[in-house]
């Protein structure tokens, strides 16, 4: 689980990059995506196959014993958290972690640009914390509703709702949450949390929000 | 002098009418018109013979039918002119050295069985006739009906085209977390609140017929389209409302077939919008649009032989024009980066649209055949435009003092109107077909 979720995150990283209209940020994450993948056809297009194969054989290995001790660590961090008393007994709630206020998982909602359903890179780690979260917890289901403000077209807003709702669930799937544990919906700018016709209310309105379901 | 003059000829003209109907929650009508004066129609609508001061008054209503068109230039004539309710033809001369062109007269009555008698002749005085005189009698509350009919005669013998005084628009109104689905005459009066909820309201469109609403309601947070049959309503019924599907994924922006019998919905599902038509008959779904974006708002051309619809394949919403079936989409929109909510004109020669520019969003039509764009509205925040069935007006939402009220702009441009409500906002107007009785 924890190998799908470190590979996904790096394919998670570059689809931000692909996606990102703002231009300096797309600019650096761009770059490192070409540098991941400028290793990879270095070893293939230098050396003979069979010495490539075996490099490549070595560098799986590598990874998995990486992996391996990264997984172990995990477990000891995720147990010395959980079993505080001292019988052994998990007594950690999910759902009291989820609500810990000063938390990530307490960050519920993500904010966009007028008319754009990218997300931005300072929300990659509040996702990255309930994609994290749900893969633990597999039996917790999250409604991802997808808001914008009152300007414009009021259905293209349902459908670009959709879009940034869709946009999330895809990085989350990538973050190895599993399919049926998210469900998006749209409000359009039907369900604004703030009425004013200024920009701060505006921007509070264009927004994501993860709702957690039992 | 003369640039004095000039000056009057470019005059604005202001008038505000209050209406204080019962049994109507629609508070303020404000009619703006602006322009060359020289190229409206004049018309003198003298005081009404037997009409009191009460509002609202029948000779008021059809000035303010009139001028909301930017067709005409109402007068009421000179304080010192003598009552008339006939003009006898003898006496064209006098009307004539008046500059009087076309006069308006009238006489009201109650009966003696309680009715409200309005006995109205339109005279053509340089031609020296009587254009036509009718008598309407009808129950008092409907008032507003009888007045309503006659501006339809007037406009007709006027303009050669069919007024839609007697047309009815519906429009979603919000007041804190209820939403109601509201049918009105046309200018917002005798609104009934036909469908309310506590999810949003959205989308709604009249059927070709009259008899039945499109619109989109929420249901598990799911948009989904219903149709509303109001053919058996009777006043105070809540109708329920029959959901088209829900097919899988949210549904929205119903736009009616010519005949009626389908509805083109755009379903989002695993995503992005893409535009279906579905039978009403046996809800069987043809998809029209296969894109990897947003495609949204359908309108179908009145000959039924192309959509417009909103997509944002080129990275920005704009316009696109295909044939009925969804094969060969062509942008049509041009000028800014956003533009969206486009809807045929009842004869296909234009659409109007939101145009955004310059951080406003606006009401705007284009010419099918020249593509040239016209800008009608000057708020902040226009949207939601829909065309009068015979094309001459325009009505959408808009903003005022923080709260949605609904504009009314004439294709020329030149004649603006509104109305709000004292409670809530309105919101999301469609304007109805002509009525065959």
């Amino acid at each position: 689980m924890i190998v799908r979720t470190v590979l996904a995150l790096a394919v998670f990283c570059a689809v931000l990059g692909c996606s990102n209209k703002t231009k300096s940020v797309a600019d650096i994450e761009q770059r490192e995506l070409f540098d991941n993948s400028d290793r990879g056809s270095f070893e293939q297009s230098s050396e003979s196959s069979d010495e490539a194969l075996q490099r490549q054989q070595e560098e799986l290995k590598a990874e998995l014993e990486r992996e391996e001790q990264r997984l172990l660590e995990e477990q000891q961090r995720t147990s010395s958290l959980d079993s505080s008393d001292e019988a052994g007994n998990s007594v950690t709630d999910p759902k009291s972690k989820l609500n810990e206020p000063d938390g990530l998982l307490a960050q519920r909602s993500i904010y966009y640009m007028f008319d754009s359903f990218e997300i931005q890179p300072e929300y990659k780690p509040i996702l990255e914390a309930h994609s994290k979260f749900l893969v633990d917890n597999p039996s917790f289901r999250v409604r991802i509703e997808g808001n914008c403000d009152d300007r414009g077209s009021r259905e293209y807003n349902l459908a670009l709702g959709q879009s940034r709702a869709e946009q999330i669930r895809k990085s989350m799937l990538l973050l190895g949450v599993s399919v049926e544990q998210i469900e998006v919906v749209s409000f359009g700018a039907e369900r604004p949390v703030a009425y004013g016709f200024d920009e701060g209310s505006r921007a509070k309105n264009r927004r994501s929000d993860l709702v957690y379901i039992d | 002098m003369r640039r004095d003059c000039q000056f009057n000829f470019f005059k604005s003209l202001l008038l505000t009418v209050l209406f204080l109907n019962g049994n109507s929650a629609y508070a303020q009508v404000e009619v703006d018109i602006t322009g060359d004066e020289g190229l409206r129609i004049p018309i003198t609508i003298l005081k009404f013979e037997g009409e009191g001061v009460d509002e609202p008054r029948v000779s008021e209503i059809i000035r303010d039918d009139l001028n909301k068109t930017g067709l005409f230039s109402v007068s009421s004539g000179n304080d010192d002119w003598r009552l008339v309710s006939d003009v006898d033809p003898d006496s064209y001369p006098l009307w004539k050295e008046r500059r009087v062109r076309n006069l308006i007269v009238a006489k009201v009555e109650n009966t003696s069985d309680g009715l409200l008698a309005v006995s109205l002749r339109m005279f053509d005085i340089p031609n020296g006739s009587q254009v036509f005189g009718l008598m309407l009698a009808k129950n008092p509350k409907k008032i507003r009906q009888i007045a309503h009919e006659f501006s339809d005669l007037i406009y007709e013998k006027l303009t050669g085209d069919k007024g839609i005084f007697q047309t009815k628009i519906a429009f979603v109104k919000r007041l804190e977390n209820k939403f109601s689905l509201v049918s009105a005459d046309y200018d917002g009066h005798n609104a009934i609140e036909i469908y309310s909820s506590q999810e949003p309201i959205m989308s709604p469109v009249w059927s070709p017929d009259g008899r039945s609403l499109a619109f989109v309601t929420f249901l598990n947070r799911r948009a989904a389209v219903s149709v509303l049959d109001l053919s058996g309503r009777s006043n105070g019924t809540n109708l329920r409302p029959k959901i088209i599907g829900p097919f899988e994924g949210s549904n929205s922006a119903p736009a009616w077939t010519k005949d009626g019998g389908s509805l083109a919905i755009s379903i989002a599902k695993g995503g992005v919008s893409d535009i279906h038509l579905v039978s009403l008959t046996d809800l069987n779904v043809v998809r029209l649009t296969d894109s990897r974006s947003i495609d949204t708002e359908a309108s179908f051309s009145p000959d039924g032989k192309s959509i417009l619809f909103t997509s944002d394949r080129g990275g920005n919403p704009q316009i696109y024009r295909a044939t009925s079936d969804g094969k060969s989409p062509k942008r049509v929109s041009f000028s800014g980066r956003y533009n969206a909510s486009p809807r045929f004109s009842p004869d296909g020669t234009f659409f109007a649209f939101i145009h955004y520019d310059r951080g406003m969003f606006n009401v705007a039509v284009q010419d099918i055949e020249s593509g040239v764009v016209q800008i009608l509205s000057s708020g902040q925040l226009d949207q939601s435009p829909s065309v009068s069935p015979n094309g001459k007006m325009i009505v959408y939402a808009s903003e005022r003092n923080g709260r949605g009220i609904l504009r009314f702009v004439s294709r020329n441009g030149r004649a603006k109107a509104f109305f709000e409500i004292p409670d809530g906002d309105v919101r999301e107007p469609s304007w109805g077909p002509f009525l065959d009785e």
